[in-house]
């Protein structure tokens, strides 16, 4: 019988190849999707797998009450704890801390940022990360570096022996090289450095602080056999014992508790101090986004298989006079379903192919992951309860015909059925494509918005070069002789990003409010050099930087109008010449008032702004060049600083290119374009098959109409005008959903286009345009056929 | 074998309802080959229907193997329809998308026959239907007699003890016609099968032992059954 039933399934499906391919393609799309979010889900697994004895092996979360009795809990420990666990309890085998920062790693000269973790022995044992070659580093200043570090530091040099140099820790030897790190891994790193290298009276002063909670993690591994609760049982004593001494100034306390390393990722809960393990949201998400694309999909399936009932009903009838009974037909039909469904799986597989180098996928959802025999037993699963799901509807219904109706009459009675929800199905997909297009244009139009808008500084003409360490003054003389250079200025920040340093700076010397101030360090030409006004007083003194580029920094600082609100200094002309204190020690007087301007993203409202020289803070120097820039120009800049910098390959980059790559996310953007452009395919397919059914259906009827006179135009109006008119109430549903969609990013945004008559017009439009051609493509060859044809046949 | 009492069958018109039959009193014997005639309208496929338990009676009472049809369960009812009744239709009404041989397997698909029963089945059924050079072709590719023979050999694969047939001539050239009309007499008589067919046609009403005419859902004439036996 099962056989039968999948061997009619085949000669159905090949049969009807319209059919077929509508849903096979459409299937295989929501099912991609949802392929990426299940194999985003086995990879959230992976980040626990690769550790030994994961099993017995705990990381301590803090959780801290607030002085408003708000609980947050932190992935991170005082760095005591560790200590205490070994020495005090017999059950912990081992205990490991991790301490994760980023510095900057001078290698021959070169200045290298990098993350790394300082780890204690324990670390090479009790968590996963295995070494390819060399020691694990105990010793102090010593490291163990990730082979991609490896390649960055030393280039294909035998990294082990070599020496890096940081400001913080002096020289470090490297000792060994990891394998390479597992992409799911929960936490990322360039280097490893041996805890005792973290040496300063301020680190050492850390290691044992109960106070200080947030600066490093602790893992434990216990005895084999240990009991468990035991260990959950003591933390809070710990933490009890610890805390009695303590005098918390924005806290109550705080308390210990075990989180298993095999329940660590996907993280139930949000964590302070959180590492790179994936939430459960982010998964769910992911699967819902995928599980709305297959309900396009499936919504298709229903409804083109009821849509084509008539041909069906027939079949109905005959095998239940042959004796079939109801749920032998819906296994027939379910089995049409699950065929179709299984067979989708295989084309999802290959779209899947297709779009994984786009880097959203890879970075985002299933870089690192194996597809092993599990997973794919998943994805056959998945891909049949799908087909089970999507045929039991029109199972239903057609299984329900009743043999009297349908064998009567010869040519089979008009049985329409599910015709409200037939309809409905179709607004629905509209009305989603149009909901996540609407929301994607806006999306990318702020996005746009964000890359080219004016910030109120020059962005064009302007050369940034990071500065790595060559003394400015010098590039800036050298630069300034290129014929074509106009200016040249310095800066340590590039505005419109994240805003730079921040810190809270007073009026007066001790005492009275203090304001978070973003500062940002200039030298004087920089407020020419970006067309920045000054609404009162002046410009920063010129100050004569030595050529080592090491000045002191000025006593006066330039500050925005955002920054004359906030210190509620009254009219700009009368706060010129007041004082700030920076901190305890440093006074600084305010020299001018710059107009606003937007220094941050556009997250942000316009914030308070402090400019002043601190040569010291210099990281980019920016060239203004003429407007009929020549090549040679270019290349002129490019000689002057390989001239200062061999070692360097040169890193310029045009402000207004700089400013478009950080707020434009095309990968973001391509992949959400891709979502939605297939929920769009879905719908349109989708409909393409129902204007096709219900036009054949009404073959006859055209026929005898045009028989009767009636123009080609009237008729592709009659047929088409019903599903017109589902489109039209799509678009009504979906404008303010998707409006509202829309706001509900931008929302995010100070600064932020609105949601006109462009977006809703331009969406509406595509629809009705796509929609209009889909309907109108099959309607009018249906209006084209010759009556004879169609009157004949019957 | 098959006893209905006042029989009625009326559909909802407006507010009151229409009658499509009326106070059929009927009996059929094991055996029989039963003619129904009448014009359009009559009332003649319903009665089918009824006596084929797919449609319910209105009023009255059918008695099917002194089993009182109204009070069948759904399951018992299928089962009748697997062991008992067979179907012939004046538009043939094989499944497109299957071959011959397996339009005529799908009655013993649902009677739960095993694989080779239904194998030796089928073969016998093509053999005496002449139909063995044909069994992988499709409906369509089958004139309107052959398609009709299908249809008889289907009704008759699960060896029912009654056949249904609904002007199973009806679409057919009047040699294709006689064609059919001698296989069903042929049934009738070789095989003992009761058969209850609708017809237009004296000529094919006379192959039964016994015609009943129907006008506007009243039984006209009623004649004694004879059983022929030879
Ligand atoms: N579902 C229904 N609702 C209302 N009336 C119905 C229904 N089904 C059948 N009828 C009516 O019942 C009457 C008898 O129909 P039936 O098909 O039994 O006639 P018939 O004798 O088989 O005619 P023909 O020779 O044309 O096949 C017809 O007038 C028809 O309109
Ligand atoms: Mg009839």
């Amino acid at each position: 019988m099962f056989r039968n039933y999948v061997v009619i399934a085949f000669r159905n499906l090949w049969k009807h190849k319209l059919f077929s391919f509508i849903n096979v393609i459409g299937l295989a799309s929501g099912i991609m999707v949802c392929l990426l979010a299940l194999i985003d889900i086995k990879g959230a697994f992976d980040y626990n797998n690769f550790h030994p004895n994961s099993n017995r092996t705990y990381r301590v979360l803090t959780d801290v009450t607030g002085n408003d009795n708000q609980k947050i809990a932190f992935a991170s420990t005082p760095l005591p704890l560790a200590d205490v666990l070994k020495r005090e309890y017999g059950f912990v085998e081992k205990t490991a801390r991790i301490i994760r920062d980023y510095t900057e790693f001078t290698v021959d000269q070169k200045k290298l940022g990098d993350y790394y973790c300082a780890v204690d022995p324990a670390f090479f044992t009790v968590l996963g990360y295995k070494l390819a070659t060399g020691q694990p580093a105990t010793a102090p200043n010593t490291a163990v570096v990730t082979p991609q570090t490896a390649e960055k530091f030393f280039g294909l040099a035998n990294p082990i022996g070599k020496v890096i140099h940081t400001k913080e820790f002096g020289s470090i030897t490297v000792t060994g090289v990891f394998q390479t790190l597992p992409i799911r891994s929960h936490l990322h790193f360039g280097l490893a450095l041996s805890m005792p290298t973290l040496s300063t009276a301020n680190r050492k002063q850390q290691q044992i602080d109960w106070k200080q909670y947030t600066i490093g993690y602790t893992y434990v591994l216990l005895k084999e056999g240990a009991s468990v609760d035991q260990f959950e049982k003591i933390l809070p004593t710990i933490a009890a014992r610890a805390t009695k001494a303590i005098r918390f100034r924005s806290e109550k306390g705080y308390t210990f508790r075990a989180q298993s390393m095999t329940t660590l990722s996907p993280s139930r809960e949000e964590l302070q101090m959180g590492t790179w393990e994936p939430s459960w949201g982010k998964l769910a998400t992911e699967m819902s986004v995928g599980l709305v694309t297959l309900l396009l999909a499936v919504f298709n399936y229903v409804n083109l298989t009821l849509a084509r009932s008539l041909s069906r009903a027939r079949e109905v009838g005959i095998r239940k006079v042959s004796g079939a009974v109801r749920w032998q037909l819906m296994g027939q039909f379910m089995a049409e379903s699950v065929v179709l469904s299984v067979f989708a799986l295989g084309v999802a597989y290959v779209f899947l192919m297709l779009i994984e180098p786009m880097p959203f996928v890879q970075q985002w959802l299933i870089g690192g992951v194996q597809l092993d025999t599990t997973l794919w037993a998943v994805f056959v699963g998945f891909s049949i309860v799908t087909g089970l799901l999507a045929g039991f509807v029109p199972a239903r219904v057609l299984s329900g015909f009743r043999p009297a109706q349908v064998l009567r009459s010869q040519t089979g009675l008009k049985v329409f059925k599910g015709i409200t929800l037939r309809k409905s199905l179709i607004v629905a997909q509209f009305a989603i494509a149009l909901i996540a297009m609407i929301a994607l244009l806006s999306m990318a139009r702020q996005q746009n918005y964000m890359a080219t808008a004016d910030y109120g500084f020059r962005s064009d003409r302007i050369l940034n070069i990071p500065l790595n360490n060559v003394p400015y003054q010098r590039l800036a003389n050298e630069l300034n002789r290129i014929p074509g250079v106009e200016h040249v200025s310095a800066t340590s920040e590039l505005f419109g990003s994240h805003g730079g340093a921040y810190q809270n700076v007073r009026r007066q010397k001790s005492g009275g409010d203090s304001t978070a101030v973003f500062i940002t360090a200039i030298d004087q030409n920089f407020i020419a050099n970006m067309d920045l006004r000054l609404l009162a007083g002046q410009n920063l003194p010129e100050m004569v930087a030595d050529t080592t580029g090491e000045g002191s920094p000025g006593r006066f600082v330039l500050i925005n109008e955002e920054a004359v609100k906030a210190f509620r200094m009254g009219n700009p002309r009368e706060v010129v010449g007041q004082s700030l204190w920076l901190n305890d020690t440093t006074e600084v007087q305010i020299a001018g008032i710059v107009k606003d301007f937007r220094f941050t993203t556009f997250n942000w409202t316009i914030k308070p702004l402090i400019l002043n020289y601190q040569p010291k803070r210099f990281r980019f120097v920016n060239v203004r060049i003429a407007e009929r820039t020549t090549e040679t120009t270019l290349v002129g800049i490019q000689r002057v600083w390989k001239s200062l910098n061999p070692r360097e390959p040169f890193a310029g980059e045009w402000y207004s290119d700089f400013l478009y790559k950080r707020h434009s996310h095309e990968d973001d953007v391509n992949f959400m374009g891709l979502l939605t452009a297939l929920a769009f395919s879905i719908a349109c397919l989708g409909l393409l098959g129902m204007v096709t059914y219900t036009t054949e259906t009404r073959i006859k009827e055209v026929g005898i109409r045009k028989v009767m006179g009636a123009e080609v135009r009237q008729i592709i109006w009659l047929l088409s005008w019903d599903f017109v008119k589902l489109l039209l109430i799509a678009g009504a549903i979906a404008l303010p959903l998707g409006y509202l969609a829309g706001m509900a990013f931008l929302i995010n945004f100070a600064y932020h286009v609105s949601i006109g008559f462009e977006t809703l017009g331009g969406c509406i439009g595509l629809l009705l345009g796509l929609g209009g051609l889909t309907i109108g493509f099959r309607t009018y060859r249906a209006a084209l056929s010759n009556p004879a044809d169609s009157l004949r046949s019957e | 074998m098959i006893s209905l009492q006042n029989v009625s069958k009326y559909y909802p018109a407006g507010f009151g309802k229409t009658y499509v039959l009326r106070n059929i009193t009927l009996d059929i014997n094991e055996g029989e080959f039963v003619s129904i005639m009448g014009p359009s309208g009559s009332g003649k496929s319903t009665l089918l229907h009824i006596l084929g338990m797919l449609e319910e009676p209105s009023e009255g009472e059918y008695l099917f193997f002194d089993q009182p049809v109204q009070k069948l369960s759904e399951k018992r009812r299928t089962e009748l329809h697997r062991n008992y009744i067979g179907f012939v239709f004046q538009a043939y009404h094989l499944i497109d998308e299957l071959t011959v041989y397996e339009n005529i397997e799908t009655p013993l698909l649902y009677k739960g026959m095993s694989s080779s029963e239904r194998k030796s089945r089928v073969a016998e059924l093509l053999d005496r239907f002449n139909m063995v050079a044909k069994k992988d072709l499709f409906p369509s590719q089958l004139s309107g007699g052959q398609q009709q023979l299908v249809g008889i050999a289907r009704a008759v694969a699960s060896q029912p003890k009654v056949i249904f047939a609904d002007e199973p001539t009806g679409n057919l050239h009047s040699d294709h016609a006689k064609e059919i009309m001698d296989l069903f007499k042929k049934l009738n008589k070789e095989d003992g099968v009761t058969i209850v067919q609708v017809t237009h046609s004296e000529v094919n009403a006379e192959y039964g032992n016994r015609i009943l005419r129907l006008k506007d859902g009243w039984l006209e004439s009623f004649q004694v059954p004879t059983l022929e036996r030879e």
